[in-house]
């Protein structure tokens, strides 16, 4: 019976991708992946497995990640199976599947690298029995969906029961989920001192040893909770990393291996979570064999996704538009952050709404995780706020000591750009939900009209 | 004015750093004193006027009640002076007697008031709106806990969303100048008139910092919440 759900699944899925492809519609969606799994509930693993499934998990950064691995490995000519989109729950996982198979159950493709939700590993996982699992990060999420890092972990635990053959790729300075019980031995990576100081964050999901329950202190922080850090009544320290960035420099990272021997790999970008992403994939890639020097080859290839973020340089003001998550305040506050280090003139439009939601006054809860703090700043000449939140918002800038006069705020998300004052003004920054891509460019776009 | 924060390494959880936040506004010449579960309180030897404890991890719990337990006397009796405690989130669950975890297991609580908390396989998600002592309530509570037994005297009387427990028609517990909710977030910031209370009850100056964009905020949430068409019961989801 299993086996005839199977069938009717794949045939019923592939039919209704092919179509959709020759029609020229949009193929690539957790809907299409949905459609198989309705028929057949474990359509994944059922389907045939290419040379190797890498899952990417973890709070933040999973996109970004996924995509650049995804990128290298087809650098190396290999044909890759990957939900780009940032879809990560069990349809956009059963997509990969589905993509990578023909309707006689033949895999296709080489690799499977799925961009896969945390929260949800503990029904996915046991299902798709990943051969590496990659964790970023854990820290709190939304509140409604993985609201604290001990819920998080709850669940990956359970997940890896499911999936005891799988490599576990684990970053050794998130005192979260580096502490993972995988009952493995596990592949980590970690980041040296980046000389960002210890700055302080009002999330503070790491404050107490889950050893002895004392006060840990941290040898040095790079963002966030990310960082090195040991007990001073226990001695529970960071694990030691098999795979270590000893040196950061603007175009390049020296990773230092457990024998160890160091290698040069070029990066995209030098922010700090670009470092980590980097450090993680070259683990990754050299875990499963590849050689450094087909891996820096296969980075300078690869780029970060356009969804994420696009930029134009106009004659005199550059604008860039960013995705940065929702109801999120660890990945809010490393945008605002990031703006905080910056030196010139800044006018920044927020439409951070969740927008997909009908019949629901969203929460705002996080907008109190969040350092709008980080905002307020000399160089930080405007903030326009925009959407149904937008007065909740405007009270947090107001508290978080940003001067009244910078900041402007309206209902409608479109309406941002008129509030606008170009004068003087270096960098524009859009930064909205991840399901506001269509509306960004749109004012991305008017935007470059008016700067070009 | 002193505002003592208990625990602030346990418990920092769904933004209710916020409240300290609009408080310190609002009194900018408080002294703000923070308490992590290793040390001696501060009220333990000195009279404050504010007493904070934010939402913390589960597991975190028994160390906070284990903590807390230590200066019952003295804390028991600061709250029979009339100082304003806040307890919000699951630090609800110290002051009752115990905790029954989901698995079977009960853990000893401080027992201040004749309830008991349940952790039950269903979250609950619920924007919850209500009235204290004439003054309209919002707020959203996240929780996998119901509280059982007397909850009283209760702090809100619901209009929408989920009390005390799926059956209950309150919210949490209001007893001299103690307040204890499970409401999370932002509840006095997102609450001025609330905020205006406490301030008075603080003998304090109730003009609010950024009063005129709280209330417009405030007014504008109060809408969206007294609509009929809302549904205050958001997802349920299993852990």
């Amino acid at each position: 019976m299993s086996k005839l759900r199977f069938a009717a699944g794949l045939v019923a899925g592939r039919l209704a991708m092919n179509t959709f492809r020759i029609l020229g519609k949009d193929a690539e969606s957790d809907r299409m992946g949905y459609l198989p799994v309705k028929i057949c509930p474990d359509f994944i693993a059922h389907a045939a497995r290419p040379k190797a499934v890498i899952a990417v998990t973890g709070t933040n950064g999973k996109t970004s990640l996924t995509n650049f691995i995804a990128d290298m490995l087809e650098a190396s000519g290999a044909s890759v199976s990957c939900n780009r989109w940032a879809g990560n729950y069990m349809g956009a996982q059963a997509w990969c599947f589905l993509n990578s198979v023909n309707v006689l159950n033949r895999s296709k493709k080489d690799y499977i690298v799925m961009e896969t939700d945390e929260g949800d590993s503990v029904l996915t996982y046991p299902l798709s029995k990943p051969d590496y699992i990659l964790i970023n990060n854990i820290s709190r999420d939304s509140i409604f969906k993985n609201p604290n890092p001990d819920f998080i972990m709850k669940r990956l635990e359970k997940a890896m029961e499911g999936t005891p053959d799988s490599t576990l790729i684990l970053n050794a300075d998130d005192p979260v989920s580096c502490f993972l019980k995988t009952n493995r031995k596990n592949v980590y990576f970690a980041v040296k001192d980046l000389g960002n100081g210890n700055p302080d964050r009002i999330i503070k999901d790491f404050s107490v040893c889950p050893r002895c329950g004392g006060i840990p202190q941290y040898l040095y922080k790079n963002y966030g909770n990310i960082g090195k850090f040991v007990c001073p009544d226990c001695g529970l320290t960071s694990p030691e990393p098999d795979y270590f960035a000893e040196k950061v420099a603007d175009d390049h990272i020296d990773v230092r291996e457990k024998d160890g021997s160091v290698y040069r790999y070029p990066i995209i970008t030098s922010d700090v979570y670009n470092v980590y992403n980097t450090v993680e994939a070259v683990a990754l890639l050299r875990t499963m064999g590849f050689e450094p020097e087909r891996i820096a080859e296969y980075i300078s290839k690869a780029k970060l996704p356009v969804d994420r973020e696009e930029r134009h340089q106009g004659r005199h003001i550059e604008v860039i538009n960013r995705s940065v998550k929702n109801s999120n305040g660890a990945a809010a506050s490393a945008q605002f952050e990031s703006l905080h280090n910056m030196k010139e003139n800044i006018a920044l439009i927020m439409i951070m709404d969740e927008i997909t939601t009908s019949n629901r006054v969203e929460t705002i809860t996080w907008l109190y995780d969040a350092d709008f703090e980080f905002l307020n700043k000399d160089n930080i000449k405007q903030i326009i706020i925009g959407g149904e939140r937008h007065l909740d918002y405007n009270l947090r800038c107001l508290l978080a000591g940003i001067d009244k006069n910078r900041i402007s705020h309206c209902l409608l998300a479109e309406d941002t750009v008129k509030y606008l004052n170009y004068e003087g003004i270096d960098k524009i920054y859009i930064f909205h939900d991840i399901y506001a891509v269509e509306l960004s460019h749109k004012l991305y776009e008017q935007i470059i009209e008016r700067i070009d | 004015m002193v505002i003592e924060v208990l625990y602030p390494e346990l418990g920092s959880l769904y933004g209710e750093y916020g409240n300290l936040l609009y408080l310190t506004k609002c009194c900018p010449k408080a002294e703000v004193i923070r308490t992590n579960h290793k040390s001696r309180p501060y009220f333990a030897d000195n009279d404050v006027d504010v007493i904070l404890a934010s939402s913390m991890l589960e597991r975190f719990q028994p160390a906070a009640a284990e903590a807390l337990r230590l200066y019952l006397n003295r804390f028991r009796e600061l709250i029979e002076k009339g100082t304003v405690v806040l307890f919000t989130g699951n630090t609800v669950d110290l002051l009752g007697e115990y905790i029954l975890r989901e698995e079977g297991t009960r853990e000893e609580m401080l027992g201040l008031f004749p309830y008991h908390t349940e952790i039950r396989d269903k979250r609950i998600n619920s924007l919850l709106l209500g009235s204290f002592e004439g003054i309209k309530v919002i707020g959203y509570k996240a929780q996998n806990a119901q509280l059982f037994g007397k909850i009283q005297p209760p702090f809100i009387k619901l209009d929408g969303g989920c009390g005390n427990n799926r059956d209950d028609g309150n919210e949490g517990i209001h007893y001299r100048n103690l307040f204890a909710t499970y409401m999370t977030g932002p509840l006095l910031p997102q609450n001025p008139l609330l905020m205006k209370y406490i301030l008075r009850l603080l003998g304090h100056d109730d003009t609010l910092a950024f009063e005129e964009d709280a209330m417009v905020a405030y007014e504008n949430s109060l809408r969206e919440y007294e609509d009929p068409a809302l549904s205050h019961d958001l997802i349920w989801h299993n852990v």
